[in-house]
């Protein structure tokens, strides 16, 4: 476990239920639009408007909770055992939120693609259900798929920058 | 404010992104060729015979028995005597008659077009069918029909959509209109069943050359946009319905008047009408569009499905159920026998008429007797104009106004 403030890391599990609200906040709205979608469609389905809203709700709001959970019960450990400090000079160690939690650039790609994938869901509802197509709809899912291999990519160079530098220092330690 | 930059940078490019791919897919205008007007009629053979004499031949062949033909023959009778002394072939550049007879149709009309200078009359019937409709037991001849136990959702009930389909009947036929030259021969007749009111234009020609189709604005492109009735004026129609509106699909053939426009396949099979009147669908990955030109084809479509194929139902009520089982304003086409075509509009989504599904549509096709039947595009773009005038109750547009479509199939 590495860390170096508790606060931090409160500050940062509040920041991850914020998101995890927002994304539930939006996996509701996409759910209300493609009912009322749907019931205006004169009986014409589109799976993408269906299952829209499980985007941001699974690896949006879910996934944001887990991760909120875990901060939390990191900062009870910590309290409980009032430990150290024991890595503070990583270059993936962002905003003394601990490694294994993912920093900001990640976070940051990994809300912008599913943004990215849940709207390219709605318009292809929008399309399919008006029975039209357009080639550029395949621009969400290019983008969407960038950004959520960034935000995968990030998290685990960050994970093995931190697992080489830890070994490292239990090296030096002994 | 730095904090969130990110966030405002890219839900603006999103959002950005989005509006713009709405505007282009619904709104902006692309035009691929100007002034699509042209008509490859070489493919016709120069051989071509009055409407009235295949219709003559079909009915000394079904003449036996059927009080129906022996009332069509003592009409024919009269029309003959009517005409005679009046020029009867229509290679001879014999001028069309202009006539009109019932209800609807006091005096002489004043058509400037050759086609439009026919006889018309209307009627009201009731209990019976026009044409050669035959009485079918709804979907005994499908191929995937009632006796199919598979469901593909939980939603979707077979049997009552099996019964709802065999309740879609030619039984209640309403009022009816008709016109006449000497090429073709148009007989309108409403149907009301099972709360649907169906439009159904028994057309017959002497050549399928009169079977046509024109573009919006006469011009082919993406979003180039027309009420049906405004096309079918400006072409001098007779008698027009919506066709697939290929302006919002970006793949499937397009050939209009023996002229390829788009060929780039798509999935929908395409429904081919050649030359010489007959109807074909064929799946587009196995020709090209120019070899369909080739083969004689003067007329394709891209939307679907195929209603019924050899005379059998070719949909089945469970497959494509989010589309199929919908009640819906329907368009389709098909072809009964040589040069023999009906044209079918049903109306939907009001409170008088519901609508039909694919499959009660392919059933209601099959009792009128098509060989040969295909699902044009329905819903709101529904549109049947006879006589410049709207017959059915188009529910595509704002208010009580018609959707505008790309293209029109049209007599004239």
């Amino acid at each position: 476990m590495y860390t170096s403030d508790k606060n931090e890391i409160v500050h940062y599990a509040d920041g991850m239920l914020h998101d995890a609200f927002l994304f539930l906040a939006a996996g509701i709205a996409c759910a209300v639009f493609g009912l009322i979608y749907e019931i205006f469609s004169h009986e014409v389905y589109s799976f993408y408007m269906i299952y829209a809203f499980l985007i941001p709700l699974v690896p949006g709001a879910l996934l944001n909770l887990v991760i909120a959970w875990l901060a939390v019960r990191k900062e009870k450990q910590l309290r409980i055992r009032e430990a150290a400090t024991l890595m503070i000079d990583d270059a993936a160690f962002e905003e003394g939120t601990g490694v294994f939690f993912p920093g900001r650039f990640t976070r940051h790609a990994w809300n912008s693609g599913l943004a990215a994938l849940t709207v390219g869901f709605l318009f292809k509802g929008v399309l399919d259900i008006y029975g039209t197509t357009n080639k550029l709809i395949v621009v969400y899912s290019a983008a969407a798929a960038v950004l959520i291999c960034a935000a995968v990519f990030s998290f685990l160079m960050s994970y093995a920058t931190i697992r080489k530098m830890h070994k490292k220092a239990e090296m030096s330690a002994i | 404010m730095k904090k969130h930059s990110w966030t405002i940078v890219f839900t603006s490019c999103l959002l950005a992104f989005t509006v713009f791919l709405a505007m282009d897919t619904f709104v902006l205008s692309s035009v691929y060729k100007t002034d699509a007007t042209g008509m490859n009629t070489e493919m016709f053979p120069q051989a071509e015979v009055s409407v009235n004499k295949v219709e003559d031949d079909q009915q000394n062949e079904n003449a036996a028995g059927d009080q129906e033909n022996e009332k069509a023959d003592e009409d024919q009778e009269k029309k003959e005597e009517v005409e005679d002394g009046e020029s009867k072939d229509s290679l001879s550049g014999a001028t069309p008659q202009k006539k009109k007879s019932g209800n609807s149709s006091d005096g002489e009309s004043d058509s400037s077009s050759d086609n439009k200078s026919g006889s018309s009359s209307s009627s009201e019937s009731a209990g019976g069918s026009s044409g050669t409709a035959r009485k079918r037991k709804p979907g005994s001849s499908s191929k995937h029909g009632s006796g199919s136990s598979s469901k593909t959702g939980s939603s979707f009930d077979e049997e009552e959509a099996a019964e709802k389909a065999a309740s879609v009947t030619t039984d209640n036929a309403g009022s009816s209109d008709s016109y006449e030259d000497e090429n073709v021969k148009i007989t309108y007749t409403q149907y009301t069943t099972n709360g649907t009111t169906i439009h159904v234009a028994d057309v017959r020609l002497s050549s399928a050359e009169y079977l046509k189709t024109a573009f919006a604005d006469d011009t082919y492109g993406k979003n180039v946009t027309e009420a049906t009735s405004s096309i079918a004026e400006a072409h001098d129609a007779i008698l027009a319905i919506n066709g697939d509106y290929y302006g919002v699909q970006e793949k499937g053939y397009v050939i209009r008047n023996g002229i390829v426009y788009r060929d780039e396949a798509g999935e929908n099979e395409v429904l081919c009408i050649y030359a010489d009147g007959s109807m074909k669908i064929v799946d587009p990955s196995t020709v090209t569009a120019q070899e369909l030109v080739d083969q004689g084809v003067w007329q394709a479509f891209s939307f679907g499905p195929g209603l019924v194929e050899d005379g059998e139902i070719s949909v089945s009520l469970d497959s494509e159920v989010g589309r199929a089982k919908a009640s819906n304003p329907r368009t389709a086409i098909g072809v009964i026998d040589d040069l023999h075509y009906v044209f079918v509009v049903s109306d939907g989504r009001t409170d008088d008429s519901e609508g039909l599904s694919l499959y009660e549509l392919a059933s209601f096709m099959d009792q009128l007797g098509v060989q040969t039947a295909y699902n044009l595009d329905g819903g709101g773009s529904s549109t049947m104009v006879f006589q410049n005038q709207i017959i059915n109750n188009p529910t595509g547009g704002f208010g009580d106004r018609e959707r505008e479509v790309s293209d029109i199939v049209y007599i004239g």
